[in-house]
């Protein structure tokens, strides 16, 4: 089932089989729950946002053009329904904070997340969660889903500069905060 | 100093150091003790950042979705046809009602002999016209023609709900 196409299952899926969906499901929902339960900060709300998400994608395959490709139009589906999510539940999602360096936060819960961590994945993984939501995203895309920053910067709605400065300072904040604690022993 | 090192790191990560770049990367290895740290600690970020934990989602995800689309579409997504019917419906009055006011008007200037057809038409119109506002009286008229638009408006909305249900029906097979 891996060999077939995303693009052979959606010619299926036109032409009446509608259970191929399934697999379709399958391929993405995983994924697509890690970005909006990051997005979300909440089981049932990610949860919800992901079933909107592939009932949108289900009716507006007829719509897709194909001239991107069928996972950066289905992320960003995703990432549009889970602002909506957002917005109807009134979460604060941190969009305003174009900047990281506004994520002030995050220095006085770092000691506390580096002292309840195992490891360093564990402990990088808990930052990334709370890092604002953009640069988080920008994370996720990059090295989970491994879109480029042109595709990243599509599904968010963002210019290919912006995609670049989120992913590199998200990058510099982790390098720094490696370095401040016990990790720089184990790195040298 | 801080952001020409954070660009060298980024970009070494990247695999987009150019060879003069590079040259300086190797140079700063072998001197500087902080960078050397920086970049060991950025490749870091970088490797274990491949290993961000996927969040299983919940196991009976894909039957409730399967669920949602089979049992038809939820109510939000639902194309409503009213507002095409009321401008169909509009068009439609709108169209009757000229050929109303063209054939009946008794004004219109026409050559019986070339325009004889026209003629026929216009007194069919005309006689149509005059009779049922004499049966029926002017108000009386006005409602019929309300009512007539209605049903109109009701057939066009049917019309189109019905066609997609069966252009649903057809897909199935």
């Amino acid at each position: 089932m891996e060999n077939i196409s995303d693009i052979e299952i959606i010619d299926s899926v036109l032409k009446g089989n509608e259970s191929d969906f399934a697999l379709i499901i399958e391929r993405y929902k995983d994924r697509a729950f890690s970005l909006l339960s990051n997005m979300l900060k909440n089981k049932l709300d990610a949860e919800e946002a992901l079933q909107d998400s592939f009932v949108k994608v289900f009716r507006s395959l007829n719509s897709f053009k194909r001239e991107s490709k069928f996972s950066t139009w289905f992320y960003k589906i995703v990432y549009n329904t889970g602002l909506t999510i957002a917005t109807n539940k009134k979460r604060n999602l941190r969009m305003q904070m174009n900047s990281i360096d506004e994520f002030y936060n995050l220095k006085s819960d770092d000691n506390k997340i580096y002292s309840t961590t195992e490891n360093i994945e564990e402990y990088i993984a808990e930052i990334v969660n709370q890092l604002p939501v953009k640069n988080a995203l920008a994370i996720i895309l990059f090295y989970m889903d491994n879109f480029s920053l042109k595709e990243i910067s599509e599904i968010l709605n963002i210019s290919l500069v912006n995609t670049k400065v989120l992913l590199h300072r998200s990058r510099n904040l982790l390098r720094e905060l490696l370095l401040k604690h016990n990790y720089k022993e184990e790195i040298l | 100093m801080k952001d020409n090192y954070e660009e060298l790191y980024n970009k070494y990560v990247d695999g987009s150091l150019t060879t003069i770049e590079l040259e300086v990367v190797n140079k700063l290895l072998n001197e500087d003790e902080a960078f050397r740290a920086g970049l060991q600690a950025h490749k870091l970020v970088h490797n274990s950042l491949f290993k961000l934990p996927v969040i299983k989602a919940p196991m009976e995800i894909s039957s409730k979705i399967m669920e949602k689309i089979s049992t038809g579409i939820p109510e939000k997504y639902k194309k409503s046809y009213f507002f095409r019917s009321v401008v169909i419906t509009f068009v439609v009055m709108l169209f009757f009602s000229f050929l109303l006011f063209v054939f009946s008007n008794g004004n219109v200037q026409s050559n019986e002999e070339v325009f004889s057809v026209y003629v026929k038409i216009q007194d069919f119109f005309k006689n149509i016209f005059i009779k049922t506002e004499t049966l029926l009286g002017g108000n009386l008229i006005k409602t019929i023609g309300g009512v007539f638009g209605f049903l109109i408006l009701l057939f066009f909305y049917f019309t189109l709900d019905e066609y997609k249900k069966f252009k649903k029906i057809l897909k199935q097979f």
